[in-house]
């Protein structure tokens, strides 16, 4: 509106100016109270042994939103899953990472996940001997403790994991086996969304759950996920190509390139990255 | 080592052997020989191959008093009460190594159970053909002592064509008010021809004094026979122990050995398993979980004599603290034992800085027809994993918890017994909470 107002002089430009800031902090203010920030990311600068991963990453997740980050070999997407998560090999020497406002450097694995962050690893790890319903009882059970409130007798566990397995229409049988043991990719994935729905997580991070799985696999996952997703939690979805975001419509898409997210845009900036590749933002 | 206590406790062996050279006693020939080869042996060679990452002179330097007068072979109800594994079985008590029959419960009258003299009279021939016949105390100064100075001992026979379901505990108590008690045993175990039978060795220091026990188990399994035999080991706070197993296997038989050692100071296990003719099978499963300052030598001797048989080795180990471990396993194919199926396994993880465990697999193979395979690792708690339960938000000490107990289920559900593997789990999860 301010664009018809001829100005006399620069004092009342200034005057405008100074005008037009203060309205927008003011709905920048009154913004986030309406609006719930989920994970608000600060600068943040990443080593692993010497070296620099991560070099001043910015982002903002409220709650509901899908963000997909996307980028080339050795950008940094994965580190940025993994630190989120609190692999330990990770030096954090800079800027901070806020979950509900709270500083999430301070928590440990299990902290986080017991604040309601998941990550489904792009290579799950096998742990043989340790039964999958075992595992997702204790961790259930675990989290509850944190949260402080009752944890799941062996009836309300069975029943609540019986409703899951329809859900997201999982092979009760793979349940039986041992943690990863054997599975074969699509497999370990399907585990993964499993935890998923039986966690109920506010965060979840798709570490390239597409990779290694076909186009019907990937099908698969994609519905379940989307049966998961509501308007109080939050996907990241980690990728380097645009299929996955086919099924699962982002609300916004960030270009990771060398440590830093380059370039913001919605769901057609993943397209212009299929059709042109990486080559023409750097 | 203390020259002094050295040839003090030399003495004091000899002035033992001056009280049994007795001409009359049954193994007096055997014990005379055996004795030489002791005295020759002079004593303890430490830079012998089997002794050398073991502390026995730890032991041997102590101040030790011989237990051969069989004191405190009296328990009171209570403790004996409280030592019975509850379960339907043929249970045998020896308080300090000596047979007591008041306090075993043995119905079945197929089973011969006596002490070793009285035995020898019934079955001389047995004695004749298997006592002491591949127990090699030639090269082993530990097997020299006890071959030349043992007493009472215990004799046990499974009369041929006999399935026995209900197995056989033999309780090995050791009561002793006192430290440094030198205790030795002996065991001689017959199973007969086409006959079953389920046996446990379940050692037990009531005191929790520091002592040591000197141990040989021989058991011969005849033709067709099966045989499953377990040694538990973790009711032996503070107890130095060199024990020594030797089976013999005839044809078609089968033996299954599990040897769990969770506690004790320095515990020695030696097995020895000789496959004199075709068609055996033996499987070993041993486990160890230990912390503070705890030490377990495992050696295991497997020997293929004749062909078509099949051996299987598993041994797993959990090291904390400054414990230390040893496994070697050796494997001997001889020259006719073609087709001959072998295969050993030793996996560890260390839980600390200070722990450390050698192992060694050793292969001897003079046959050329023979399937024959050995692996070892040593390792710490995969980060991996560990990091894959945190982040399902399992804390880091139940996290670790459940990738040991992963680990080690592979030998604990082998266990065919229910109580056994109660006994074990119940000593394996109060170690891992002391892990914090």
């Amino acid at each position: 509106m301010y664009k018809f107002i001829k100005f006399n002089n620069y004092i009342e430009k200034l005057f405008f100016f100074i005008l037009k800031n203060e309205y927008f902090k003011l709905k920048k203010i009154k913004y986030n109270k309406i609006k719930n920030f989920m994970l608000k990311i600060k600068n943040l600068e990443v080593f692993i042994d010497k070296k620099k991963i991560l070099k001043g990453i910015n982002l903002e997740i409220l709650s509901g939103e899908i963000h997909a980050i996307m980028g080339p070999n050795g950008s940094g997407k994965s580190t940025l899953a993994s630190v989120l998560a609190g692999k330990e090999i990770y030096k954090i020497t800079n800027g901070s990472i806020n979950f509900f406002k709270k500083d999430l450097i301070e928590l440990s694995p299990e902290e986080r996940a017991g604040e309601g962050i998941f990550l489904a690893f792009q290579y799950p790890v096998e742990i043989p001997g340790v039964s999958i319903v075992n595992f997702i009882k204790t961790a259930i059970n675990q989290i509850r403790i944190y949260k402080e409130i009752d944890t799941l007798d062996a009836v309300s566990f069975i029943s609540y994991m019986n409703e899951k397995i329809k859900l997201i229409n999982i092979d009760k049988n793979l349940l039986n086996r041992s943690l990863n043991e054997g599975f074969s990719g699509g497999e370990k994935k399907k585990n993964e969304i499993f935890q998923m729905a039986m966690l109920d997580p506010k965060l979840i991070i798709l570490d390239e759950t597409d990779s290694g799985l076909d186009v019907d696999s990937l099908k698969e996952a994609a519905k379940s996920i989307n049966k998961l997703k509501n308007k109080n939690n939050s996907i990241i979805i980690i990728t380097h190509y645009q299929r996955l975001l086919n099924y699962i419509t982002p609300d916004f898409v960030h270009i990771i390139y060398n440590g830093k997210i380059i370039k913001s845009g919605d769901k057609n900036l993943a397209i212009k990255i299929e059709k042109k590749g990486y080559n023409w933002i750097k | 080592m203390n020259k002094k206590t050295l040839y003090k406790n030399i003495k004091k062996i000899n002035k033992q052997f001056d009280i049994i050279l007795n001409k009359k006693d049954n193994f007096f020939k055997l014990r005379k020989k055996s004795f030489n080869i002791f005295n020759k042996i002079k004593f303890l060679n430490l830079k012998n191959e089997n002794y050398k990452y073991t502390p026995i002179s730890k032991i041997i330097n102590n101040d030790f008093k011989f237990n051969r007068i069989n004191k405190k072979l009296k328990l009171n109800d209570n403790k004996i009460k409280n030592i019975y594994i509850n379960i339907h079985a043929n249970h045998i008590i020896l308080i300090n190594g000596k047979f007591i029959k008041k306090y075993s419960k043995i119905n079945n009258n197929k089973l011969y159970i006596s002490n070793i003299d009285k035995a020898y009279k019934l079955n001389k021939k047995l004695f004749k053909n298997y006592f002491s016949k591949y127990v090699n105390y030639s090269s082993d100064f530990f097997l020299a002592l006890n071959t030349s100075l043992f007493k009472d001992g215990i004799f046990i026979k499974l009369k041929d064509n006999v399935i026995i379901k209900k197995p056989i505990i033999i309780y090995y108590i050791l009561n002793n008010k006192n430290k440094d008690i030198l205790n030795y045993i002996r065991t001689f175990i017959i199973i007969g021809e086409n006959s079953q039978i389920t046996i446990i060795d379940y050692l037990y220091n009531i005191e929790k004094k520091e002592n040591f026990l000197n141990i040989i188990s021989e058991i011969i399994l005849l033709k067709n026979s099966n045989l499953n035999y377990y040694k538990i080991q973790n009711k032996i706070n503070n107890l130095n122990k060199i024990g020594y197993t030797q089976f013999y296997q005839s044809k078609n038989s089968q033996l299954n050995t599990y040897i769990f050692t969770l506690n004790g100071n320095v515990i020695k296990n030696n097995i020895n398993i000789k496959l004199d003719a075709e068609n055996c099978k033996t499987n070993i499963y041993g486990l160890y979980v230990i912390n503070s300052n705890q030490h377990v030598d495992n050696q295991t001797v497997v020997d293929h004599i004749k062909p078509n048989s099949i051996s299987r080795e598993y041994y797993k180990g959990i090291l904390n603290d400054q414990s230390t471990g040893i496994f070697n396993g050796k494997i001997y194919v001889r020259n006719d034992a073609q087709n001959t199926n072998a295969f050993q396994s030793n996996k560890n993880i260390i839980l600390s800085e200070k722990s450390n465990i050698k192992t060694k697999p050793q292969l001897e193979i003079l046959a050329n027809d023979v399937k024959c395979s050995h692996g070892a690792t040593i390792g710490q708690i995969d980060k991996n994993q560990l990091f894959y339960l945190r982040s399902r938000g399992i804390d880091r000490s139940k996290a670790i918890s459940m990738i040991i107990k992963a680990f080690i289920k592979e030998i604990i559900e082998k266990i065919n017994i229910k109580s056994i593997k109660n006994i074990l789990n119940i000593t394996i999860n109060d170690k891992l909470k002391k892990i914090f």
